[in-house]
């Protein structure tokens, strides 16, 4: 009877355990299913976007022309002919992006040889608050009113207004108008920075690691710096950006806000998890096969170059993509050096002024106007993406180069 | 080997630091920084020969701690400020080296109390804002208490029966600063008191939870604002103007903030916004000049500009006619 109490109540705290541990795993992915709903039902509006085919009177190119004059008139002339109502109340300077009026310069000048027809058709890109309409993020009333808002939906069913790919959200930087807003730079900023910081945190810490797991002394000094390196994992990311403003912006002359110096600063904070991971991967090698390769007569340094490095590979890069995809998500200590910044240029090298991906998510979550709403989900859903495929790489390097022992 | 490495660590910083700046440096405001990278954007499209400006939003405070730092081009050239410079400030500036200053008054913001949607034509005065915010108050008999008022209705009956709770900029905002000024020290004044020291009392914010501290990010206010039942939030025009969909805006002695009156000023809480240039840096840094003038351009800042669309209240005529003046003659 006893026996048999004790048998149940190691079933029931056996089921309890098992269910509880289900339990975690389950809520963790719910958690993460809305996580990723709220940002792909945000985001993926940011994909396409709206354009209006406009009939302009054929273009003289002259430096005299009124561009703005004639993209207004057949602006108005084309409401006209759609049969829309109230076309003095529609807010026809707000329908189309900033860029029309260039725009339709630049078709000028690459028409100005053709004189055969009448008029033109071109597609021109509608304002961000046309494409917020469209997508049914803004009502009425508010920046457009009743009257536009109408028109916008008949020129729609009428067909004038057509969805097309978005492509300058990837071929354009960052801009003030939502509708011309695009990663590229972002894009490019954080590819100098990574790669730099996969290059001096690779270098150094695997060249720490091997160090102090196989060359340094037992003494208090190695200790010292051990426990440090082992801390220094902790420190809040923003520290290592004001470390990053005095000494190597102010004290070494760094350029502000460049992929170079966010490296630096980045490198810094992926050191110690890459160390320890590499001392942890070499301590982890078997000693027989140390100790075979000693009796065999190599020397320190062949046994680590050939035997130990090669052995503890796999578990290396997996700490150098943890920590990469770390610091690949890190804006704090961005800030302090100039990075959280309004830049509509794409950089072209290490020196120039260059955002990150995760700082364009932040300034565009920032800005005032509602249709950075969307570019600041999609931006995220690439940077999760990449994400995703810098885990898949690490997983795909560990088992490559994985030695059965 | 160790001798090259040390060599060469030395030379790479060297190098780097006679690396001359070929674009123009703006830090300031937040509520500034939505206008002047507007500038700076059309100021690249317009000229293709110079690099994009870059724009920092650190704060008026925080801005200005910068620009006076050092006369050198690692300091920044232009600094956006929601609020004229104090006399502090200047002394700071001067102590540095930073002596030629070119101010700039290029508009008006307006500072928008927002509401939540369920609170429709909530209308407030100076004097209660003062009474709801200010860390003393005073009493029925003029003598100065802590602030015993905990919801909207202790204040005045017609006002909701719902907890104080309104959210705005931290110190180094010029935004903060401008509500001080504007609401709480005037709030302060309509009491007429001789015994009161307004500049004193008006500036010291109550710390009770009845004023929470926002951070520098306006938009995050606003959805904090629109998915609560009872938070405020102070913030600037442009953002309460996007997001209108999704909060309300307080009145302010009943008038409420539209592009009607910002414009003939009937609403009261207009503070003007300002850009100070190093004057010096204009020879030296490559297209400053030019950025001077898209900033003046009709189109940038007169009347139906694309500042004005993006929220700004625009200067009159005569006061844009004397900037223009100001800044040809540099």
């Amino acid at each position: 009877m006893i026996k048999n109490n004790i048998a149940k109540k190691r079933y029931i705290i056996e089921f309890l355990f098992k269910n509880l541990g289900l339990f975690s795993i389950v809520s963790t992915i719910v958690i993460l299913f809305i996580l990723m709903f709220s940002i792909f039902s945000k985001g993926y509006t940011s994909f396409y976007t709206h354009y209006l085919t406009l009939e302009v009177p054929l273009l003289q190119h002259n430096d005299n022309a009124n561009y703005e004059e004639i993209l207004y008139g057949s602006l108005n002339a084309m409401l006209k002919k759609s049969n829309i109502e109230n076309i003095d109340k529609i807010q026809t300077s707000d329908l189309l992006s900033s860029i029309s009026i260039s725009e339709l310069q630049n078709v000028a000048s690459t028409l100005k040889n053709k004189n055969n027809a009448e008029s033109h058709k071109i597609e021109l890109l509608v304002s961000s608050n046309v494409d917020m309409v469209l997508k049914h993020y803004l009502g009425a009333g508010y920046l457009l009113n009743e009257e536009t808002i109408q028109a916008i939906e008949q020129l729609k069913k009428q067909g004038l207004i057509q969805t097309r790919f978005n492509n300058l959200f990837f071929k354009n930087s960052d801009s003030r108008y939502p509708e011309l807003a695009g990663i590229k730079g972002a894009f490019l900023g954080t590819l100098y920075t990574i790669s730099l910081t996969i290059i001096f945190s690779v270098i150094i810490s695997i060249g720490a690691g091997i160090y102090l797991e196989e060359f340094a002394p037992k003494n208090r000094l190695i200790n010292i710096i051990e426990i440090n390196i082992n801390n220094l994992a902790a420190v809040p990311s923003i520290v290592f950006g004001l470390l990053g403003l005095t000494i190597f912006q102010h004290f070494l002359g760094v350029p502000r806000a460049t992929p170079l110096l966010a490296s630096f600063v980045l490198t810094l904070m992926s050191l110690p998890t890459i160390i320890i991971a590499t001392r942890v991967a070499l301590s982890s090698v078997p000693n027989s096969i140390k100790e075979a390769a000693y009796g065999m007569g190599a020397s320190k340094v062949q046994v680590v170059i050939l035997h130990l490095l090669p052995l503890s590979m796999p578990s290396i890069l997996t700490g150098i993509i943890i920590s990469i995809s770390r610091v690949l998500g890190e804006t704090a200590p961005l800030l302090m050096i100039g990075m959280v910044a309004f830049m509509n240029n794409t950089p072209s090298s290490i020196l120039s002024n260059a955002v990150a991906f995760p700082v364009q998510i932040l300034l565009w979550s920032d800005s005032p106007e509602i249709g950075f709403i969307e570019k600041a989900s999609a931006a995220s859903m690439l940077l999760l993406i990449f994400l995703l495929f810098v885990n898949w790489l690490s997983i795909y390097l560990r088992n490559k180069f994985e030695v059965k022992l | 080997m160790k001798c090259i490495l040390i060599v060469l660590s030395l030379l790479i910083p060297l190098s780097l630091s006679v690396y001359a700046r070929d674009n123009i440096k703006i830090v300031g405001s937040s509520t500034v920084y939505p206008f002047s990278t507007l500038i700076a954007q059309n100021f690249v499209t317009k000229n293709n020969n110079f690099k994009t400006p870059i724009v920092e939003a650190n704060g008026t405070g925080g801005g200005i701690k910068l620009f006076c730092q050092s006369p050198a081009l690692v300091s920044p050239d232009i600094v956006d400020a929601s609020r004229e410079m104090t006399a502090t400030e200047i002394a700071m500036c001067n102590s540095n080296g930073v002596t030629n200053i070119t101010e700039i008054k290029f508009g008006y913001d307006a500072i928008v109390i927002t509401s939540p949607k369920i609170f429709k034509d909530l209308s407030l005065t100076t004097e209660q804002l003062f009474l709801a915010l200010a860390s003393q108050v005073p009493d029925s008999k003029g003598n100065l208490i802590n602030n015993p008022y905990k919801k909207w209705s202790d204040i005045s009956k017609d006002l909701p029966s719902l907890p104080i709770k309104v959210m705005g900029p931290p110190s180094t905002s010029g935004t903060r600063d401008s509500f001080v000024e504007m609401v709480l020290i005037d709030g302060c004044k309509t009491f007429k008191s001789n015994t009161i020291d307004c500049g004193k009392v008006g500036k010291t914010i109550r710390n009770d939870g009845a004023w929470v501290s926002g951070g520098e990010n306006d938009i995050l206010m606003i959805k904090k604002v629109a998915t609560s039942n009872n938070l405020l939030a102070v913030s600037g025009y442009s953002y309460y103007e996007q997001n209108q969909s999704i909060v309300n805006a307080v009145k302010i002695d009943g008038v409420s903030p539209n592009k009607l009156t910002l414009s003939n000023k009937k609403y009261k809480l207009i503070r003007p916004l300002f850009m100070y240039v190093k004057t010096d840096n204009i020879a030296v840094v490559p297209g400053l000049k030019d950025f001077m003038k898209e900033l003046i351009n009709p189109k940038t800042i007169s009347d139906k500009g694309y500042l004005q669309k993006a929220g700004l209240v625009v200067l009159d005529s005569s006061e844009y006619k004397a900037l223009v003046a100001k800044i040809n003659k540099i």
